[in-house]
């Protein structure tokens, strides 16, 4: 069965990729694991690291091994969905796209079986700072988990994940700040809410990476999440019973760690800051809670975190929103859309560039506006011809400065919804970065197509 | 987009944001620096 362990070690014998395990002991309260991976990845490093003796929020050496950056390369996440490394640009997003609309049935199993469930702790015997929580910005407001939650429609039965933050409450040990930003998730906590019935959920901390990408497949709110996900796993997911929030409440039995409680209805506390998405504190506010009321776990558990606000944490969103945004735009515009990219620079979220084989002028404006429709994380969208790689954020910088006109070919959206806290306000941004066919420009130099086919590198420099 | 302003702490004197709509409501923000818990009226509001 595949879980996050074999995960490890697929990519420990892959000579393409690296594992880092940090033997020493940390403090991941204290900045240690981030420092650590801060270091690295201003040497351009992600390995996924493994920090093998942590301490616990209490100050404990914790025995839970802390697992980060299982998503910080795109490389790494095709090998998560055994999708060739080499096809990680739009192929891997197109791939992604792809096992959305399929599904394996999940299997139950009973908890005897269940590695989840080697390790139990309930009610009063609950303690949260046993576990070896991430803090992961100076000023956040606690360490804080960063993987999934899980819940359950009561009507349709299905069971829905979304990656939430949970952060440890110095106040009560058997007590999580919960910021929900999933509109399903929220969805189910207003349909609860609303009947003033607590909802039980549970936070699955650690699974094979393509477990946690199958929570990101759009589908529709009443399919069942665990179906989904069997399809990025590529086999049926193992599923067990809830310890103790009813026998159809199902939680995954090849997890390192659930742990199982309650969101108290309309109970709200002080949550936050949070160094996020895109790169920016989250503001303090109120936010539900979640009062735990089982951790169950693998006798040898580690427990998974994301490197909020970097890579680990960017792919998350970037490699779904690629592929979706590019079929909508297929079945809208057709042959007209090349290639979609929502880079790094703008957190995967926040910019997609796009490539159209343009005909007529204004193309670019119909799509870049079909794009901001489409994805509403959106802010800016790039449009640009189709022998510029949107893959390679030099090339589409040099179109922007080339080809654009501003005072024609940027067009600002005054009083917009927006959902991130950026200097443009309710504003969002379309450039058209094509080659005007209205205006005479020179052409972009190139060596000759014949040139490049006829000399083989090899052959001059040996194999240098 | 959230509206928010940045408090400072009155312990610490460090700032960290907050969300604009709970300014008037009757909570205590807390600091992520040093767990201080006060009013939104007793921060200096920047």
């Amino acid at each position: 069965m595949k879980s996050l362990r074999e995960f490890i070690e697929a990519i420990e014998r892959d000579p393409e990729d690296q594992v880092v395990h940090v033997e020493k002991p940390v403090n991941p309260a204290d900045f240690d694991c981030v420092a650590i991976l801060q270091h690295l990845e201003s040497q351009d490093r992600r390995p996924l690291v493994v920090f093998d003796n942590p301490l616990d929020v209490n100050g404990d050496p914790s025995g839970i091994p802390v697992v980060m950056n299982a998503f910080a390369t795109r490389e790494r996440c095709a090998a998560a969905l055994e999708h060739p490394r080499d096809d990680s640009d739009l192929g891997l997003s197109l791939e992604f796209a792809r096992r959305a609309t399929g599904g394996l049935d999940p299997i139950v199993i009973g908890g005897s079986e269940a590695p989840v469930r080697e390790v139990v702790v309930e009610a009063d015997e609950v303690d949260m700072g046993t576990l070896p929580i991430v803090i992961h910005s100076e000023g956040d407001y606690a360490p804080c988990l960063t993987m999934t939650l899980v819940v359950r429609d009561p009507e349709s039965g299905a069971h829905n994940l979304s990656f939430i933050k949970a952060f440890y409450d110095f106040e009560n040990r058997r007590r999580l700040r919960v910021t929900i930003q999933s509109p399903d998730t929220k969805r189910a906590l207003d349909w609860h809410e609303s009947r003033g019935m607590d909802m039980p959920v549970a936070a699955v901390l650690g699974h094979h990476p393509a477990f946690f990408f199958g929570t990101m497949g759009f589908t529709p709110y009443d399919s069942d999440d665990y179906k989904t996900i069997g399809g990025y796993v590529g086999e049926p997911v193992r599923l067990v019973s809830s310890q103790t929030l009813g026998d159809d409440f199902m939680v995954p039995a090849d997890a390192e760690i659930v742990v199982e409680g309650v969101i108290p209805a309309g109970e709200r506390m002080i949550c936050d800051p949070f160094g996020d998405i895109t790169r920016q504190y989250q503001a303090q506010t109120l936010r539900p809670v979640m009062n735990v009321s089982a951790m169950t776990r693998r006798s040898d558990a580690m427990l998974q975190d994301v490197f909020a606000g970097h890579r680990d944490h960017m792919t998350l969103g970037q490699i779904p929103k690629e592929g979706s945004l590019h079929n909508n735009l297929r079945r809208q515009f057709g042959e007209l859309i090349g290639s979609v990219h929502l880079p790094f620079s703008g957190c995967g979220r926040l910019v997609a560039y796009i490539s159209i084989n343009k005909q007529y002028e204004g193309q670019a404006k119909a799509v870049a506006m079909a794009a901001l429709r489409e994805s509403w994380t959106l802010q800016y969208v790039v449009v640009v011809d189709n022998d510029i790689d949107v893959f390679n954020e030099e090339d589409v910088i040099w179109a922007s400065l080339v080809y654009v006109d501003p005072t024609r070919d940027v067009t600002v959206i005054d009083n917009i919804w927006t959902i991130f806290t950026l200097a443009m306000g309710h504003r969002k941004t379309m450039i058209d970065a094509t080659r005007p066919h209205d205006r005479l420009l020179p052409d972009m130099n190139r060596i000759p197509r014949e040139a490049m086919e006829r000399v083989d590198l090899d052959e001059y420099l040996g194999g240098l | 987009m959230d509206t928010i302003f940045i408090a400072t702490c009155p312990a610490c004197d460090r700032q960290f944001p907050v969300d604009e709509e709970i300014r008037e409501m009757d909570v205590f923000l807390e600091c992520p620096y040093c767990r201080n818990k006060f009013p939104p009226e007793s921060s200096k509001i920047r």
